[in-house]
């Protein structure tokens, strides 16, 4: 388990590396003067230089790459051209938004998901069933965006009890800012929701077929404890494994949800410095967000390792 | 040397009848299908007609209701949603398409070389793999068409490279799992090269696999083109696209909910409709596969 452990840590390492290298080269290699890319084109020669200057641009390429590298280490993510504050400021700022959003709606879509998919494989072949993922499967080809114009229309515009947008800030108002975030979760966690509850009751069809469940069946435990106990948690882990693969969508899906909805989180950060050609705040709070999806990867490939010692060996 | 094969029964040949009894009698493949059709027929008309052209504003027609005239009304610069749908599917099928078929012809032989291969070349494959699955698939599209500027080009582009790994994978997976089987060996022994075993033995038999991917990668393409062209960085106009159609009828909706309706069901008539299709063909194609998801 440790070596397995050792390896996958390696593997982490290197494509951590691979991913900088990637951003690195796709943000300040491939455009060619990233100075240039920032003013537009109808920037001064001596602006473009005082730029350049100031990014370090005239030093060598693997210099800025080493640089950057070492820099986020000691937690160094540069100054935002447009901003002018520390970018490590602005992530810790907007990572209060983006956190509690994307933790809600992993919470709620699961919180969903585990009881509809029990309930259906409950009923498995009998019409529940069949409605109950007929919902599922139109809810995988709803775009979160979509639910959320729906969302912000009835409860913002219509009924008034929601806000449209827009945060206040925790510590101006806690209950505000909850409010705030509810629409936002809900419209990311619902398409989430009808991919885990699909999960959720394959794995535990799959489950309930096996020996044990008969075995414990036939030592007399009840029907509900038997679900409970030996089926439910086994068909856990797959939704475990999809769980760690949505993360990544989760990441994305709060790029469109946080400017639809004016949040000031990481991925309007992102899609904002983007904009407005802030290079300094995109690579590096896409380098986090990068660094972010491996490590919950790695993550999961060692919880399932801790729970299923037959993939130990495949690393 | 010159002994004579035993000679087996011919191998049994797909009835062309039955499995398409078998095709009509599943729900899944026929909802998918006629939804997919129904797109792709929309997509189709679209550029030879619409019942009003989509690049012409004419404000005095704006926000129309439903009528004869209009079959779904009109939008706030009084363009016809219908066309406008209609000239969207045209634009979703294409970026899907041209993205996934990206995907393929790249990542399909990649798998195999990497299954055909072994060694480092297969880590090197794979871990280039991992690698682009690291970055939220979104994120990266976002990233390249700012960089190389917005337009429906460069969203195939960033669509297709997330296409890549995901066919390399499926084409290794399969391809690994038929190693060892006898009619390789077979082939193998007759003294055919590595590479003719693989287009002439392999890909056959991987074929339902990447079938059914394929049309599951399509669904996620015409979502991930609505999510770029709805953050102003797919499909430009004049050019009509559904998640520009959501991203302008957002500004609208406390005026005109129903603009927000229209793209909302196009996309998911769509989706649905390829997912439908795929698990349906996954059903077919693949019995063993049958209650596996995702």
């Amino acid at each position: 388990m440790l070596w397995f452990a050792f390896l996958r840590l390696i593997g982490l390492l290197t494509t951590l590396l691979a991913a900088s290298l990637v951003i690195f080269v796709v943000l300040e290699v491939l455009p060619g003067d990233p100075a240039e890319v920032m003013l537009g084109l109808n920037a001064q020669p001596d602006t473009l230089a005082a730029l350049r200057a100031e990014l370090g641009l005239n030093a060598p390429v693997t210099t800025r790459y080493v640089s950057w590298i070492l820099g986020m280490f000691q937690g160094d993510f540069g100054i935002s051209y447009t901003y002018s504050v520390p970018v490590s400021e602005l992530i810790s700022e907007r990572i209060q938004v983006s956190l509690p959003l994307a933790a809600g709606s992993l919470i709620l879509s699961t919180l969903i998901a585990i009881p509809v998919g029990v309930y259906s494989a409950r009923h498995h072949g009998k019409i529940i069933d069949t409605g109950i993922m007929s919902v599922a499967q139109i809810g995988i080809a709803v775009p979160n965006f979509w639910i959320a114009i729906l969302l912000v229309y009835v409860f913002a515009i219509v009924l008034r009890i929601l806000p449209s947008g827009g945060f206040p800030g925790w510590d101006v108002s806690v209950l505000g800012s909850l409010q705030a975030l509810l629409l936002p979760v809900v419209a990311l966690a619902l398409p989430q929701a009808s991919i885990l509850a699909r999960v959720m009751r394959s794995a535990l069809l799959d489950v309930l077929h096996e020996d044990y469940i008969r075995t414990a069946r036939a030592k007399g435990l009840s029907n509900k404890a038997t679900l409970w106990r030996h089926g439910v948690r086994n068909a856990l882990i797959p939704v475990l494994t999809i769980l760690g693969l949505q993360f990544s969508f989760l990441i994305a899906g709060t790029v469109i949800i946080e400017n639809l909805f004016y949040l000031p989180g990481l991925g309007r950060l992102i899609f904002q410095g983007i904009t407005q050609r802030d290079l300094i705040v995109v690579r590096s709070s896409v380098m986090l967000l990068v660094a972010l999806t491996i490590f919950v990867t790695f993550l999961v490939d060692i919880a399932y390792a801790a729970i299923d010692p037959r993939l130990r060996r495949r690393a | 040397m010159n002994q004579e094969l035993p000679s087996y029964p011919p191998p049994a040949k797909y009835d062309a009848i039955s499995i398409w009894r078998k095709a009509l009698r599943s729900r899944s493949f026929v909802i998918g299908a006629v939804l997919a059709l129904f797109v792709l027929i929309a997509g189709v008309t679209s550029i030879f007609w619409t019942p009003y052209a989509i690049d012409v504003l004419d404000v005095s027609q704006r926000l129309q209701p439903m009528s004869s005239q209009y079959l779904f009304g009109t939008d706030q610069y009084g363009r016809d949603i219908l066309s406008m749908l209609m000239a969207g599917a045209r634009t979703s099928i294409i970026v899907a398409l041209i993205a996934v078929g990206i995907g393929m012809l790249i990542g399909v032989p990649l798998g195999l070389l990497a299954a055909a291969q072994r060694g480092l070349l297969e880590e090197m494959v794979m871990r280039t793999n991992d690698l682009i699955f690291a970055f939220p698939s979104l994120l990266s599209a976002v990233l390249i068409t700012s960089i190389f500027g917005p337009g429906t080009i460069n969203a195939v582009i960033a669509i297709g490279i997330f296409n890549i790994p995901v066919f390399a994978r499926v084409a290794r997976g399969g391809a690994l799992a038929l190693s060892g089987r006898e009619f390789l060996l077979a082939a193998r022994l007759s003294g055919k090269s590595t590479f003719l075993i693989t287009v002439e033995h392999v890909i056959p038999n991987i074929a339902n696999l990447l079938i059914v991917q394929a049309s599951i990668q399509l669904s996620l393409a015409i979502l991930a083109e609505a999510g770029l062209s709805y953050l102003g960085l797919g499909t430009q106009p004049p050019m009509a696209s559904w998640g520009r159609m959501l991203y302008e009828a957002q500004t609208m909706v406390a005026f005109a909910p129903q603009l927000a309706l229209y793209p909302g069901f196009a996309i998911i008539f769509s989706v649905l409709g390829f997912n439908l299709l795929g698990d349906g063909l996954r059903d077919l194609l693949d019995p063993k596969m049958r209650r596996r998801v995702a």
